[in-house]
């Protein structure tokens, strides 16, 4: 993953909280999920079981549907552990991440698959979950020198909020440390690209 | 002599001097003197120690500018250009001057040096462009103080030339369920007087399609609701036999005058297309320009937009037809190009009908070297109004400021609509009532809604604000409580008014959301109205949650209930905690009620209209706005059959 300084939300990298959803794709469809990888942009994944995961992984890993090989990011309650299951991720050919969401009161995990096991990567941070609740604690996990944050937009839980989602990315910034790699993950994508347009103009 | 342009072009002034172009081709005079050749730039050509070239063009350029006619398609040995990225038809003559050299032929290239590197679009100089590249090659390249000299030799014939012996045309009509326009359309086009035709449908063949062997039909492997025009298109120019090409929507009036002014796009012919209009009135007085020739105006990020395939829609011009610009793009509607050039570049298919794919082949054409123009050899006649009719005609007279434009309506046709209402068009097709019908219908189709709308409601109306704003009333009255809601609205708005881009959907959404997140009431604390007049019975019981009780300065109805609300003394106020308390205004006198309520603490006070259940979702009051001012400039909104004059 390429890392990015952006000093404001909308300059980061964007991932779809439930793909690039429209009149013709609901939010969280597969429809809206094959859209946004078509057009490089990647998404959240819910996932629950070895059957759906293949099915996500076979979408995503299509050079047809992800044509410039975005990764996949899957939303579980717990890290897939099957075999058969990995063995569709390590066929799907794309960056592979899991967010485990089952932790209450911090932000959650965010694992990367290596190609035969789940290493820790970073975190996911919700939009529920506010800057200040966290401590350096949530992000001081030793095992990887460069990590992901992924980080909920306003968007996504309610109205687009610019000014709270730059006091978050503020705060936790300090709490990741400079070498984090941030991630926008939207519920607006195609609007978030506009106005980084507007931004950069 | 030289090439010039008209001022408002803009073009600027500083051009490699005549004394830096002596010295730029003092090296290749030898050249010069031993072949004929043509000097074509806006510096005027100094003394070159008697050494001439054989054709010095004068002209004035602009989007029609054609150097073939003059010099021949591939005929030159040798050309000469100087200063010709100072204007913006640059990309225009670049293309030119490739297509004027003969195979082997030498192009020298004098310019301003920092003008080489490329634009906003792409950090490829012209002449380096995908297209250029497969026939032409840089020999040398010298740069003496800020003019830079670059000798191009052109390596092969472009790839134009494989098949410019090919007069014949191919003519791809998009089709989607039956249309006896598209079949009209394919019986004209049969009867062009043109060297050789053949017509393609892409979709359902019309029931009526001439039975012709030169008349065929391809369609998608499985059907798309989202219109996938842009592999549609792709899928005809793969399926043509010809390599001319023109690819169509099915709203087409074609004449026998296509044929000549096809005939005139020449064997340069990169993609053009015509002006298009919809005439508004029977007699033809008033054409109504159709969505043809656009410029996206942006050179900040506009890699990202092209990355993206996202642009904003608030920086989409239409622009005057002689006017050009590195990202102009014809609208898709009407495509005159060649079967090689759309090979070359093709549409991209991950777009759909909508999404702005227009734009983005304009952008990838011109990033290749292969500019987007217009010609003027005819008008072309769409028999379908636009959607949103008001077109405006804007003035590019510098790159980073659009001039607002000026509507494409003449004082004389306002003047007509109001005296003369009959000699109108209807905008719509169909007749009022299958319109009310098919909208309330994909109205009563979105997800939330508490109630339906039925015919009954809009009896009433008897055109197209009136009948918006009904439905504006109906949606005020939903409770669109969740994103899904909301979206389901501008989804209607979508499929019934005009197919607006995904992304300027979600820009209204978000802008409504937070504008609701703004009037939502807290749940919790203490809700205070304010005043007991007609306001107050009106909208009461209309706000999110029940009042716990209204004040009022009328002392004689403190203690007593209305509708079931006990009013209070605004003295009350002062036993509350502000920071738990909303007082909601029920009377036109806000600022003088802000006011005393502040007296009693900082509370938050807000105007009930604001407020209600009942407020406006702006992208449909906007529309009702919209909607009365294309009434007011075409008269007759429906189908004739039908009885619907709104004037």
């Amino acid at each position: 993953m390429t890392r990015t300084v952006a000093t404001t939300p909308h300059a980061l990298p964007l991932v779809a909280r439930r793909g690039l959803w429209d009149k013709f794709a609901g939010p969280g469809s597969a429809e809206a999920i094959t859209r946004g990888y078509r057009r490089g942009v990647a998404s959240i994944l819910g996932c629950a079981e070895g059957a759906s995961l293949q099915e996500l992984a076979t979408l995503v890993g299509n050079p047809v549907v992800n044509p410039t090989r975005q990764p996949l990011y899957l939303m579980v309650e717990s890290l897939p552990t099957h075999t058969t299951p990995l063995r569709h991720l390590a066929g799907c050919g794309v960056e592979t991440f899991a967010v485990t969401n089952g932790i209450e009161g911090g932000a959650w995990p965010l694992y990367r698959w290596t190609g035969n096991a789940w290493t820790l990567a970073g975190r996911y941070v919700p939009a529920s979950m506010a800057g200040h609740t966290l401590s350096t604690a949530d992000f001081s996990d030793a095992d990887y020198a460069q990590q992901v944050v992924l980080t909920e937009a306003a968007n996504v839980s309610g109205p687009e909020d610019d000014a709270a989602d730059a006091e978050r990315l503020g705060a936790l910034r300090v709490l990741a440390g400079p070498h984090a790699v941030f991630v926008r993950v939207s519920d607006f994508v195609e609007f978030d690209l506009l106005v980084r347009q507007q931004r950069a103009a | 002599m030289a090439l010039h342009e008209l001022p408002r072009f803009r073009r600027a002034s500083d051009l490699p001097s005549g004394a830096a172009l002596r010295q730029a081709l003092q090296p290749h005079l030898s050249t010069l003197a031993a072949t004929p050749w043509t000097y074509c730039g806006y510096t005027p050509l100094p003394d070159l120690h008697g050494v001439r070239p054989s054709l010095d063009l004068t002209m004035t350029v602009d989007n029609q500018t054609v150097l073939t006619q003059a010099c021949g398609f591939e005929r030159q040995t040798a050309v000469v250009t100087a200063g010709l990225r100072a204007s913006r038809f640059a990309p225009v003559l670049c293309w030119e001057v490739l297509h004027t050299l003969a195979p082997g032929g030498l192009w020298i290239d004098v310019d301003v040096d920092s003008r080489c590197r490329g634009t906003a679009l792409t950090p490829l100089d012209f002449p380096a462009r995908d297209y250029a590249r497969l026939c032409l090659t840089a020999e040398s390249q010298q740069v003496a103080g800020a003019v830079r000299t670059t000798v191009w030799r052109k390596h092969a014939a472009s790839p134009l030339a494989a098949h410019a012996g090919d007069a014949g045309w191919t003519f791809g009509i998009l089709t989607a369920g039956d249309s006896p326009r598209a079949a009209r359309m394919a019986r004209a086009l049969l009867a062009l007087d043109l060297p050789a035709v053949e017509v393609i449908f892409c979709g359902p063949r019309p029931n009526d399609a001439p039975s012709d062997p030169r008349v065929r039909a391809i369609d998608l492997d499985t059907p798309e609701p989202r219109g996938w025009i842009t592999r549609k298109k792709n899928l005809l120019a793969t399926a043509a036999r010809h390599e001319r090409l023109c690819l169509l929507h099915d709203r087409y009036e074609v004449t026998p005058a296509w044929a000549r002014a096809l005939g005139t796009l020449g064997s340069s012919l990169s993609v053009a297309t015509f002006p298009q209009v919809w005439l508004a009135d029977v007699d033809g007085r008033f054409p109504q320009r159709y969505a043809d020739y656009q410029v996206l105006r942006q050179d900040q990020a506009l890699a990202e937009a092209r990355n993206g395939r996202l642009y904003a829609g608030d920086r989409v011009f239409y622009a005057p037809y002689d006017d050009f610009a590195e990202t102009a793009f014809i609208c898709g509607g009407l495509y005159a190009t060649t079967r090689t050039v759309w090979t070359l570049v093709g549409q991209d298919d991950t777009l759909y009908h909508g999404e702005w794919e227009d734009v983005s082949f304009g952008l990838d054409c011109q990033r290749a070297g292969i500019p987007h123009r217009v010609s003027l050899a005819m008008t072309v006649e769409s028999v379908n109004p636009h959607p949103m009719a008001l077109t405006r005609i804007h003035d590019l007279v510098a790159p980073d400021v659009p001039t607002p434009g000026r509507f494409h309506v003449s004082a004389a046709q306002l003047e007509t609509a109001k005296r003369e209402p009959w000699r109108f068009k209807p905008l719509f097709t169909t007749s009022r009532h299958a319109y009310y019908t098919r909208v309330l219908a994909r109205l009563n189709r979105v997800p939330g809604l508490d109630a339906s709308l039925g015919l009954g409601a809009v009896a009433n109306c008897t055109g197209l604000a009136d009948f918006w704003r009904v439905i504006d009333a109906f949606v005020r009255r939903q409770p669109l409580a969740t994103r899904e809601a909301q979206a389901g609205v501008l989804h209607f708005l979508s499929d019934t008014i005009y197919n607006w881009p995904n992304g300027e959907l979600l820009q209204w959404l978000a802008a409504n959301e937070r504008a609701r997140a703004a009037q939502d009431l807290p749940a919790g604390g203490t809700l205070v109205g304010w005043g007991t007049g007609a306001q107050f019975r009106a909208l009461h019981t209309s706000l999110d949650r029940p009042l716990d009780f209204v004040v009022d300065s009328d002392a004689t109805r403190w203690g007593t209930t209305i509708e079931g609300c006990t009013v209070r003394s605004p003295e009350i106020l002062a036993t509350l905690d502000p920071s738990r308390t909303v007082i909601v205004v029920f009377s036109a006198f806000r600022d003088e009620i802000r006011a005393a309520a502040r007296a009693f603490g900082d509370f938050r006070v807000v105007a009930a209209p604001d407020v209600a259940t009942l407020r406006p979702f702006h992208p449909l009051t906007d529309m009702v706005a919209h909607f009365e001012e294309v009434e007011h400039c075409y008269p007759v909104t429906f189908h004739a059959d039908t009885l619907e004059a709104a004037a």
